[in-house]
């Protein structure tokens, strides 16, 4: 007797899989392909990743394992002009370097 | 006790003036020299009687004031406690305002504990001021990742503890001679080793391959596979495991009933008549199960 309200998708449940779509968002690459597949042009889309904004709650924040660039992913996202943006690979690079900076930190 | 003196003075007069009369009367009494004398010597007894009161009242009064002295002392101690008390009771105790946080410490730091793995590369340490040369090397080490792309995960506290001596057992001497007295002891080998683990890419965020291989990896390929992504394929492995073996179970008791059944009918009385109808039970028998197994 299979309990639907867990294992829904393939063994993994609907939460544990926004879970890692969200923090996969947290790789700059991985927006780049996204923006190239298009996916960042559908309102559908769009309107899902301000669904997503409900990990920024404390209740669901506990659960990202890399909590810094998914924040940051989310946050940027909301915005069109950054949407347009990532599809260049210069965006992509600095924002690795931000994201790198802010990890390790300040180096002459 | 004046009295009592004033009452021996007394008598020394009288006597004193008794002989002095009887002298002058030229008629000398030797008893009023004797009750003289005597009264001399009961003067001597009340003076040093009288010497003693003195110093025995001296003393008591003494001892008065000691007492008061002592006495004024315990009230004033006495004084001082209820006043400290007072002081004490007063004081009031410093509220802690409740803790301004909502989040439990405790699950701070086991969060801390979990994302640390991917917050800062193992081989990170922050810069020393002494140390200018080895945080030359890390700044090497941290810029090689920026360009890389992502690789195998970087999982290296030994890589960690290599660049740690690096850091504090700075010795005197060369460039080369830099290495910590643990690095040395190591051979080339190892220590290339070493290095190449710290020089794992790291980034803060999931590389493609842990992306890859994810969950939604997974739904990815039942879709594209055909499957309906809503089942579970271990659940159906586990199914399909339990349907085999409980088919084998089946099959085994009727190869045991089988079994059982020939040897009933071998060891039957009519031995000639009872392997016919063995022949016959068995074909029957085995039609019967034919059937159900067609």
């Amino acid at each position: 007797m299979t309990d639907v309200a867990e294992l829904q998708y393939g063994g993994f449940s609907r939460f544990e899989l926004e879970l890692e779509f969200v923090q996969a968002l947290s790789n700059p690459w991985y927006l780049n392909y996204l923006a190239s597949q298009k996916y960042l042009d559908d309102p559908a889309f769009v309107a899902y990743l301000d669904y997503l904004q409900y990990f920024t709650k404390p209740q669901y924040l506990k659960y990202l394992s890399f909590p810094g660039p998914t924040l940051r992913a989310l946050e940027l996202l909301q915005q069109e002009r950054f949407r347009k943006d990532i599809l260049m690979p210069d965006t992509v690079a600095r924002m690795i370097e931000e994201g790198v900076k802010a990890s390790v930190g300040e180096r002459t | 006790m004046d009295q009592k003196i004033q009452d021996q003075f007394t008598r020394v007069e009288n006597a004193l003036n008794t002989l002095l009369d009887s002298i002058t009367s030229y008629n000398p009494s030797p008893a009023a020299a004797i009750d003289l004398v005597g009264a001399d010597d009961e003067l001597s007894e009340g003076l040093s009687q009288l010497a003693a009161h003195q110093a025995n009242y001296a003393h008591i009064c003494q001892l008065r004031t000691e007492s008061q002295r002592l006495d004024d002392q315990t009230k004033h101690t006495m004084s001082i406690l209820a006043n400290l008390r007072k002081e004490l009771l007063a004081t009031p105790a410093t509220v802690f305002p409740g803790s301004q946080y909502e989040v439990n410490y405790n699950d701070l730091l086991s969060y801390a504990k979990r994302i640390s793995r991917f917050t800062v590369p193992p081989t990170y340490r922050p810069r020393a001021p002494w140390d200018r040369k080895a945080s030359a090397k890390k700044a090497e080490l941290c810029e090689s990742p920026d360009q890389q792309m992502p690789d195998a995960d970087s999982t290296s506290p030994v890589g960690g503890e290599a660049v740690k001596e690096r850091g504090p057992f700075l010795s005197t001497g060369a460039e080369q001679e830099q290495l910590g007295i643990g690095l040395r002891d190591l051979n080339e080998s190892t220590r290339d080793w070493l290095d190449s683990l710290a020089k794992l890419p790291f980034v803060p965020w999931p590389k493609d391959d842990d992306i890859r291989s994810g969950g939604l990896a997974t739904v990815q390929y039942l879709v594209e596979t055909g499957k309906d992504p809503t089942t579970d394929p271990k659940r159906e492995e586990q199914e399909a495991e339990e349907r085999r073996r409980e088919e084998e179970e089946e099959d085994k008791k009727r190869h045991r009933e089988m079994s059982e059944r020939k040897q009933n009918y071998a060891t039957g009385a009519n031995g000639h008549r009872a392997s016919r109808q063995e022949d016959a039970g068995n074909a029957f028998s085995l039609d019967l199960y034919d059937e159900d197994e067609g």
